[in-house]
């Protein structure tokens, strides 16, 4: 069967080299633009290393000097320290929350971040800064490497910093960081690793990144003016489970926005950090990427299907007495319908021969970007499946009305033109 | 004759329905996709209200100080705009904006609260912008000058606060501190980057960090420079540079680096941070993709023109036998084919202008508009713009002499024997 066909492709090499061509080019491009899903669902399976659910990120603000509510505690006094701390308190103690955190751009998907470089002997890495807390793992469930409750961290937290295991393995490959020490890139400081964390990402579609984490000392905070303090603190806080965040933070505000108007600063709101999460996906490019490479995908796919509908609609016109001949002869119309189907991903298949040299070539050239996920076979074999699997279906689809029409052919009214 | 053509060309149509509507159809999809980038693009490139003169306009948004210890991107300060951009004397009008300030606004404390975009700036921000007022009007010189707590509003956050536009010469709480509403504007799409924002005040009524380690260079200020005309953007960016050097005599520890700006709307949007956009490649980008959008419909389509010549040869045969010319029936052939391209064409560009009002946030969503509280509103404006209407009939040329050039030539120079023999 497979033989007839692809000498049928052959006998009608000239009305078959448009859709060739077409489904050629469709699939050398469209392996390309799917490489970024293939990319998406590799890396979205590599765990998170922290959870937000029932989190949230509160606003603060603060009033400027010329406010008539504005108080002026005079330079270096500790109170604006204070009555942040105090909204803290008050934050904590309000029924429905678990636990609060503070500390500096600490949180997940927090648009601010801070990255140093250092080192363990003549190894070198990059490292994102966050200044926590000790709820700060219990909060966003962050677990030890070695396994554990997240709040052996926290206690670990007290003995020196902790570091994510991506880190471990870029400066003590094949040993323990803990109990080891760092130093800055610069050799200026140096702090103990007290404790290994699991590894982390940014977010679901990023690569693993280095963290360490630093606690967060309040007497820091001391002296500062609020201005600063607004600017290198953030609070951060878990409720129970169950609540609908949109609706908790909105009435959170609600109930306590004169209770949280301390001294200069007040509330100007509080953000469910699963809304922080779509603005970093945004601003990483995740769903603009998307929408491009589906708007790409179905249009290619779109054209695939007119060209095949086309392409085989004028065929069984020309083949209308073959067709006649063999059911008259005794072939079923399945077995004409399924010829046709044969046909058509035949055509595919030919299409695929210098398509899968493009997609080498792709490899060799680098064309494919590598910063979230290297080149591994899960990437092709993805890549191939994405784009084979889809065009396959369309040309089934298209092909299946045409190849209907031509099953449902009277062979006597076929002959008849003879 | 060209009559007799477009009724030849509507009878061609008719005789395979099937197959003119997947040729229609195909057309209609790549002059969709391409109306669609051609739209997107469009809209934030075109001029019109506030943005009424982007193509006369200089940008100057990303800042870079540099010293021995230092490496500084960000926004300008006040200072340097105020050094560098102001003093320039061949631009119609110079203004400094600062963005991205979410403040609160409501009548009293505590109640019918709105979070809002305040945009801190000068009185000629409402020279380089052209705002209509539905009430009052804008701040003036005297009043950034002295600092007085003047607020022009947008319509929505008029009507949140006080429901009707009628509120010049009324309070405004903004961070709780008082402004006297002076006009009412309508709301501004976040698509007009620049001139985007839900309340403008004089920034003089706020105090901004001074940022000590760049010697006052950064901050958080946009600089918008209106020329008299594009002629003139060499001869600011030349005395930009002029009043940069002087500026930077005065900084003891490092200099300040514009690194091209200001530049046109075009390189600006395409910035990345200290690097000027390479103008080239990102047209180059744009090429390939719509060669791409037109290359896999045009394949389609001569498959379906190929077949469909093939069925009229002998008339092809006939027609030269009694003397019409190859370059003739070449002629004949393109100019039925673009009739079947321009249906095509039209039903596309309405699919294209369905597809970005229905999925505007999708189609015309920006790098900037994904963190801006208000709406990405498009009007009529925007959208019906007279190069739209020939970029899409240029495309639609285009697609007709790929899809319909190879079969067209091939046909036209056919043997005139075997053409009447097919007969």
């Amino acid at each position: 069967m497979i033989q007839h066909v692809f000498k049928l492709i052959k006998t009608q090499w000239k009305n078959n080299i448009w859709i060739i061509l077409e489904l050629f080019i469709v699939s050398a491009l469209m392996w390309y633009i799917v490489d970024y899903f293939s990319v998406m669902l590799i890396t979205s399976r590599i765990p998170l290393g922290f959870e937000i659910e029932n989190t949230y990120a509160v606003k603060i603000a603060h009033y400027q000097s010329d406010n008539p509510n504005y108080i002026d505690y005079g330079e270096d006094s500790e109170e604006p320290a204070l009555n942040f701390l105090r909204i803290v308190d008050r934050i904590r103690n309000h029924s429905e929350i678990m636990d609060v955190s503070i500390g500096q751009w600490h949180y997940p998907y927090c648009s601010s971040n801070m990255t140093a470089g250092y080192r363990h002997d003549s190894l070198r890495v990059n490292a994102r800064i966050l200044y926590v807390t000790p709820s700060y793992f219990e909060m966003f469930s962050v677990h030890p490497a070695a396994g554990g409750e997240p709040s052996l961290l926290g206690e670990a937290l007290e003995h020196g910093v902790i570091i994510s295991s991506g880190m471990e393995e870029a400066l003590f490959p094949g040993s323990h960081a803990a109990g080891q020490t760092i130093l800055t890139n610069d050799s200026t400081s140096s702090y103990r690793v007290s404790a290994v964390s699991v590894p982390l990402k940014n977010h679901r579609f990023s690569r693993r990144d280095n963290y360490i984490y630093f606690p967060f000392q309040e007497h820091t905070l001391m002296g500062m003016n609020e201005e600063n303090i607004k600017d290198n603190t953030s609070i951060t806080f878990r409720t129970r489970s169950g609540m609908n965040e949109k609706d908790f933070a909105s009435s959170f505000k609600a109930e306590m926005n004169t209770q949280l108007s301390i001294g200069n600063f007040y509330i100007t709101g509080i953000i469910p950090i699963s809304e922080l999460r779509t603005l970093t996906l945004k601003a990483d490019g995740v769903y603009e990427s998307v929408q491009n490479r589906t708007g790409f995908t179905v249009f290619f796919l779109l054209n695939v299907f007119l060209g095949v509908i086309g392409t085989f609609w004028l065929r069984i016109k020309k083949r209308r007495e073959e067709i006649g001949l063999c059911i008259a002869v005794g072939s079923s119309r399945h077995q004409v319908m399924r010829q046709m189907m044969t046909e058509s991903l035949g055509l595919l298949l030919i299409a695929l021969v210098p398509a899968i040299i493009i997609w080498g070539n792709l490899i060799l050239v680098e064309t494919l970007p590598v910063h979230t996920l290297g080149l591994t076979w899960q990437r092709f074999a993805l890549n191939s499946l994405f784009t084979i699997l889809p065009l396959s279906l369309v040309i089934i689809l298209a092909t299946w009305y045409p190849a209907w029409r031509s099953a449902s052919i009277q062979p006597a009214e076929a002959l008849h033109y003879e | 004759m060209y009559k007799q053509y477009f009724k030849q060309a509507l009878a061609t149509l008719k005789e395979n329905p099937l197959l003119s509507f997947i040729s229609i159809v195909g057309t209609a999809l790549a002059i969709a996709m391409i109306m669609v980038l051609v739209i997107a693009f469009e809209v934030r490139t075109a001029n019109y209200r506030p943005e009424t003169n982007r193509d006369r306009m200089l940008y100057a948004t990303k800042g870079n100080y540099v010293s021995e210890n230092n490496n500084s991107s960000s926004s300008n300060s006040f200072h340097l705009i105020k050094e560098v951009f102001y003093p320039i004397s061949t631009a119609e009008a110079v203004t400094a904006v600062s963005l991205g300030n979410e403040r609160l606004v409501s009548i009293s404390a505590g109640r019918n609260e709105y979070k809002a975009e305040v945009c801190y700036t000068d009185e000629r921000f409402w020279k380089v912008f052209d705002f209509r007022f539905l009430a009052g009007k804008p701040f003036t010189e005297d009043d950034v000058q002295s600092g007085i707590k003047k607020a022009v509003i947008n319509e929505a956050i008029a009507r949140g606060l006080y429901g009707s536009t009628y509120v010049v010469g009324k309070p405004i709480l903004i961070s709780y501190t008082e402004y006297t509403i002076c006009g009412v504007v309508p709301a501004v799409s976040t698509l007009a980057e620049a001139a985007y924002a839900e309340v403008w005040v004089p920034h003089t009524t706020t105090t901004f960090p001074r940022n000590h380690e760049t010697e006052n260079t950064t901050g958080s200020f946009n600089c918008y420079i209106l020329a008299r005309s594009p002629k003139d953007f060499p001869l600011i960016r030349e005395e930009a540079e002029r009043l940069l050097i002087q500026l930077n005599a005065t900084l003891s520890k490092g200099e300040y680096r514009l690194n091209g700006q200001p530049e046109n709307l075009f390189l600006s949007m395409y910035r990345q941070g200290n690097m000027q956009a390479d103008g080239k490649r990102v047209i180059l980008r744009y090429a390939i993709i719509l060669f791409i959008l037109l290359l896999v419909p045009t394949i389609n389509l001569s498959g379906m023109t190929l077949s469909r010549m093939k069925k009229r040869m002998p008339e092809i045969g006939v027609r030269k036998a009694f003397g019409a010319t190859t370059g003739k029936l070449l002629w004949q052939i393109l100019y039925e084919n673009l009739i079947l391209t321009i249906i095509g064409g039209l039903l596309g560009l309405i699919i294209s202008y369905l597809a970005v009002t229905l999925m505007s946030d999708w189609l015309l969503a920006t790098e900037m508009s994904n963190f801006r509280e208000g709406a990405l509103s498009i009007n009529v404006e925007m959208l019906v713009n007279p190069k739209v209407f020939i970029y899409a009939f240029l495309f639609c040329l285009v697609l007709n002499l790929l899809s319909a050039g190879i079969p067209a030539w091939r046909a036209s120079r056919e043997n005139i024997v075997y053409a009447l023999n097919e007969i």
